[in-house]
């Protein structure tokens, strides 16, 4: 199927990128960085020798090198075996830094890479196709509810303070335009509606799918531009890029669920 | 093998639900000396951060990651520090001082140790984590 081919595509080109970050950083995973294996190492308890294998401070790199190469390789036209391959190089990277490098950007390109690498390890049969592309469009439906519905349950969400509070946080470096533009109570209450709205919104239009409800094609493109952007607005107030392209390669399986289009 | 290592593979899907106060790292490098001070311990400068937000940035952003992921290890670090001071039954002799000090052995506060260490450039250092303006818990190199 088309969706889960595109699926597969985007979500190489997330790892691909994801690789190369990671590589530039292999400073920080050396025996002089932050995540140093023989620190980390305990945590792996009697695995630890076993995993050195991959996830040393030198191997790791090499990990980082193979997932670059097999995250092309399946971009440029995939294999049997090779998204199974990335999957688990995905969960490696994830467990070299404690669990996970970067939070929900990490699961989704599991959920994604996961689904797909099942898919083909069965020979991508039609049935193994459709249970793929129906858990990412689960997941994906699911991320959108689940942090809209957590947001709509916190006053300062719906106080609109939310965001601004935010803003103090030393990870997220706001464009000053933004923060400036959020200075203003009105707009600030204006935008913490906005997100709760557009994530609920979200998870309602792609829960009816599951009703029987269908969207033409140009509805459903509309409904996936408007995440797209929200993903980009994310990108460009707390440097979300990971978010964006983990996202993106679960939308066409959302497109497949809206549109009932193969 | 600890399970949180593995949690990637369990999603929650609750993304900034509860901004809460952040934690704050400080450092004080040269601790003997008279002109040291308390200064905010960031790997990555807001500049640098800020750059990344081009088309570019958009494939490829490793400072803004960078302090993402340094971010959550210090906030690890203090989820397991806040565990450990819930801890309900009083220890015998305990001074307060005593449970705002991070366990060395913890992965956690080794890992925020190494991370100071790694900008150290050879000088000592002492460190604390901050929330509010109340000292959660300070540290120094082993």
């Amino acid at each position: 199927m088309i969706a889960l081919a595109l699926c597969e595509t985007l979500v190489a080109w997330a790892v691909f990128f994801q690789s190369l970050e990671l590589l530039s950083l292999r400073r920080e995973f050396s025996s002089r960085g932050i995540w140093r294996w023989k620190t980390i190492a305990p945590e792996f308890g009697l695995l630890a020798r076993i995993f050195r294998g991959v996830l040393g401070d030198r191997s790791f790199s090499w990990l980082l090198v193979f997932q670059a190469v097999a995250a092309a390789a399946i971009a440029g036209g995939s294999g049997q075996y090779l998204p199974l391959c990335l999957a688990l190089g995905c969960l490696l990277v994830s467990m070299r830094f404690r669990g996970a490098f970067n939070g929900g950007s990490d699961c989704m390109t599991l959920v994604v890479l996961g689904s797909v690498a099942g898919a083909r390890a069965m020979g991508s049969s039609p049935r193994a196709e459709l249970v793929a592309l129906g858990y990412i469009g689960v997941q994906s439906a699911l991320s959108y509810g689940v942090a809209g519905w957590a947001k709509l349950k916190e006053p300062c969400w719906r106080d609109g303070s939310a965001l601004g509070l935010f803003m103090r946080f030393p990870q997220y470096a706001w464009p000053r335009p933004l923060a400036a533009l959020l200075g203003s109570s009105a707009i600030s209450r204006l935008s913490c509606w906005a997100v709760i709205a557009g994530e609920l919104g979200f998870f309602v239009v792609l829960g009816a799918t599951a009703l029987g409800f269908k969207l033409s094609l140009a509805a459903a493109a509309w409904v996936l531009i408007f995440g797209a952007v929200f993903h980009l607005v994310n990108f460009w107030a707390f440097g979300l890029n990971r978010f964006f392209w983990a996202w993106l390669s679960s939308y066409p399986a959302l497109f497949f669920w809206l549109t009932g289009f193969g | 093998m600890k399970l949180a290592l593995l949690r990637t593979l369990f999603p929650s899907w609750r993304f900034f639900d509860r901004p809460g106060s952040p934690y704050l790292l400080e450092v004080r490098w040269n601790p003997e000396r008279e002109d040291s001070h308390w200064e905010p311990f960031e790997p990555v400068l807001r500049e640098q951060m800020l750059q990344d937000r081009t088309l570019a940035g958009l494939l490829f952003s490793p400072s803004t990651n960078l302090a993402m992921a340094w971010q959550s290890a210090v906030e690890i670090l203090a989820q397991e520090q806040a565990q450990s001071q819930d801890t309900p039954e009083p220890i015998a002799g305990e001074a307060i001082e005593q449970r705002k000090s991070p366990k060395h052995h913890s992965v956690s506060s080794a890992v925020i140790r190494d991370g100071i260490e790694s900008r150290s450039r050879g000088r000592p250092f002492r460190y604390r984590l901050v929330c509010d303006g109340e000292v959660l818990l300070e540290g120094s190199e082993l």
